[in-house]
């Protein structure tokens, strides 16, 4: 396991294949790291990540924002949502993960937003004002298990599990024989770690009925299963091998499937110049479980660069579409045909 | 005392090493045969090294699908090629041997008998049928492997690669439609058939074949291959005249050959090396190298597509894993198939690579080639099954 890590990927080759026609959605062009979608067909799109102090120096030009992408709409391509709230401190905002909370009574949409902000990290709960496309701020949760957080799910209108990818944050970390990923659970009061011992920890969801967690390690290469306590504790049934480096994990809610946007040949990020035209292969690949949580796995799409300039990030579905972000790149819409 | 004194005074007078001309002479060569083991061992281990890494331990399959695949019943002994015919009857060969070429084969497919199957792509639902060879043919004696047609309006000529008991050989064939029958016309041997892969027709009475190796004896096949010793070929047959001649003098193993629509170009697959080289077809029947198309996975067969040109390729995607299959044919082999869009009609070409079809085994084990027609996919493998898949998107 620590000498694949080492490997980023080198060792991965790849032919491209699409699922159906696909096209680069325009307005977005420094990011889509993290996507996520109502039962209605309203996609979020989180964009302008910074993650390197580099990231930081061209803040002006990494604006972070969050857009919306209407699935019924898709010739319309993205609106940006304007965020209000005299309780929001708007200072160096950066948006990393997204989940959503659709309360089944009222029809209100949570929006739960990790913000790795300049001096602290938090994660904010927005209501969704869907006429005016507006985000409502309501509440910012920061805690000391919250320290390095990378993806989050709702699941309830206040509690959530975060990931935290690293301790240091610094990519040395991948190296390091003792994983430093952490996984924290937040009941609506306070904050504290029920999962430990991932690479990176990053993607996180949930499955439909609420009963299993899915967590991401990227340079675990794995996704572990977990079984949700009442307490909220998360117990292990379960890791699988996935063979790539997987990054976000999308829940499809009819069906129950995984959907991963992965980075083939992640050192083509790291290591690649910001110019060159091809900084990482892009896959989207589509998990389905029996009831044994045995998994079928199919790749849906492979992009060496001819679409997307850096590799994939997340994948999510509604109906026959899809949208394929990346972590500081462009967003990819696509119909999903066969594969 | 005297004998300690004695044995110092020797010490003394002894010149130190390798100072001594004949000392010297020695340490070079010593030297000098160290560092001759040491690039020996270094040039091994580089060999064996990238044998290992052709084996694609480091490969991983996954699976997706153009669109609908099914698995055509009837075929249980391998569809190693495919040829389609212009109204959309395809001929699959069935029951190869794979012990000529220099794999351990699994016993059950030791008794194996020849056929050649029919494949109608205006019913994709139906199953196959067997084509029954009339005539004075020696059933007993058929290991088909590559297949090729000539269509012209008075006959339709068969071309099939037979691995013999004693011999390669090719079987010319003519295909009646009408009773759906193939009637055999004569055998054709040559000493240049030393170990026939593929055929393609370009005549009524000429072809060009693959010799995928010198060798066709199990063991020395396999060191043959172990050891990369580039003894393969591609003949050019002329019927007329009755004899071969070389055409591509060496080669490591290749494998599927076949033409342009326009018969201007010859294609041919090399899996061990990866590639698809394309040639140039001169007047006088030679091949002059024009184009090596790099594809970092074992190609097989080339199928090409009458309409538009482009090649289809039935790969072995991990290599380490089709050795085991055709070994233990329950094991599972990835299937791959490759589609390679002609972005230019002359030779250099631009060209696009795409994925069609990846399996891990489970549907079809050991892909060996991918016949196209009207947006659908026949995929055969060296000693699997066949499958038939709706191509929608890839």
């Amino acid at each position: 396991m620590f000498l694949r890590r080492l490997m980023l990927g080198v060792h991965r080759h790849s032919f491209n294949h699409t699922p159906g026609p696909c096209r680069v959605v325009p307005g977005i062009d420094i990011g889509s790291e993290d996507i996520t979608v109502t039962s209605s067909g309203l996609a979020f799109i989180s964009s302008g990540l910074k993650y390197s102090p580099a990231d930081w120096e061209t803040e002006s030009e990494r604006q972070s924002r969050i857009f919306t992408f209407d699935f019924n709409h898709p010739e319309r391509n993205v609106s940006e949502v304007s965020i209000k709230g005299e309780s929001f401190d708007k200072e160096g905002v950066n948006y990393f993960g997204l989940s959503i909370w659709e309360d089944e009574n009222t029809g209100k949409v949570t929006l739960f937003v990790v913000n790795r902000a300049k001096t602290k990290s938090s994660v904010e709960l927005f209501d969704y004002g869907q006429e005016t496309n507006t985000l409502v701020h309501k509440e910012t949760v920061t805690s000391e298990n919250i320290y390095s957080p990378n993806n989050v799910v709702a699941v309830s209108t206040r509690s959530f599990y975060v990931t935290n990818d690293s301790k240091y944050r610094s990519i040395l970390e991948i190296f390091s024989p003792i994983p430093t990923g952490t996984v924290a659970y937040y009941d609506g009061k306070k904050a504290r770690i029920v999962a430990t011992g991932f690479t990176m920890a990053n993607g996180i969801n949930q499955s439909p009925d609420g009963k299993y967690v899915y967590v991401v390690g990227v340079f675990d290469g794995e996704i572990s299963i977990f079984e949700r306590n009442k307490d909220g504790s998360l117990r292990l049934l379960k890791k699988m091998d996935m063979h790539t480096t997987a990054d976000n994990i999308d829940v499809d809610r009819a069906t129950g499937d995984l959907w991963l946007g992965c980075h083939l040949q992640p050192y083509k990020a790291i290591f690649g110049g910001e110019h060159s035209h091809n900084r990482g292969t892009s896959q989207v690949l589509k998990v389905t479980f029996d009831k044994d949580l045995n998994a079928d796995v199919r790749e849906v799409l492979i992009d060496d660069g001819q679409l997307l300039a850096s590799g994939s990030s997340v994948a999510c579905t509604y109906g026959q579409q899809m949208l394929v972000g990346t972590v500081r790149e462009k967003m990819l819409y696509c119909q999903l045909l066969a594969y | 005392m005297a004998v300690v004194r004695g044995m110092t005074r020797v010490r003394s007078q002894s010149p130190p090493h390798c100072l001594s001309l004949n000392s010297q002479q020695k340490c070079f060569f010593t030297m000098f045969r160290n560092i001759l083991i040491g690039i020996s061992a270094a040039l091994i281990l580089q060999h064996i090294l990238s044998v290992i890494y052709s084996l694609g331990f480091h490969k991983r399959a996954y699976n997706h699908r153009p669109g609908s695949c099914r698995v055509v019943t009837g075929i249980d002994s391998g569809s190693e090629d495919i040829h389609v015919l212009r109204n959309g009857l395809a001929l699959i060969t069935s029951g190869i041997d794979l012990t000529p070429l220099g794999h351990l084969m699994d016993p059950s497919g030791l008794t194996w008998k020849g056929r050649i199957y029919l494949f109608d792509f205006k019913q994709p639902n139906a199953n196959v049928t067997e084509l029954p060879i009339l005539g004075s043919f020696d059933h007993s004696d058929f290991r088909p492997h590559g297949i090729s047609v000539w269509e012209e309006e008075t006959q339709t000529t068969v071309f099939v690669v037979n691995h013999k008991q004693h011999r390669e050989a090719i079987e010319v064939l003519s295909l009646n439609q009408d009773n759906k029958s193939l009637q055999y016309l004569y055998s054709i041997t040559d000493p240049l058939m030393r170990s026939v892969n593929d055929v393609v027709a370009v005549g009524s009475n000429s072809f060009y074949f693959t010799n995928d190796g010198y060798n066709n004896q199990l063991f020395k096949r396999f060191l043959e291959r172990f050891l990369k010793f580039p003894w393969g070929n591609v003949i050019y047959y002329d019927g007329d005249a009755g004899r071969g001649q070389v055409v591509v003098s060496r080669g490591l193993e290749p494998n599927g050959i076949n033409r342009s629509p326009d018969g201007r170009y010859i294609y041919v697959s090399s899996p061990i090396v990866g590639t698809v080289t394309v040639y140039e077809q001169q007047a006088d029947h030679a091949l002059q190298p024009i184009q090596v198309i790099d594809l970092s996975t074992s190609p097989d067969n080339i199928y090409v597509d009458s309409t538009s040109g482009d090649l289809w390729l039935g790969c072995h995607m991990i290599g380490y894993q089709s050795m085991l299959h055709f070994q233990n044919f329950t094991q599972p082999a990835a299937s791959q198939v490759l589609h390679i869009q002609l972005n230019s009609k002359v030779a250099p070409y631009t060209y696009d690579i795409r994925e069609a079809y990846v399996d891990d085994g489970r549907q079809v084990s050991g892909s060996s080639v991918a016949a196209y027609y009207n947006k659908q996919l026949l995929i055969g493998s060296v000693a699997h099954k066949l499958a038939h898949c709706q191509v929608v998107a890839f």
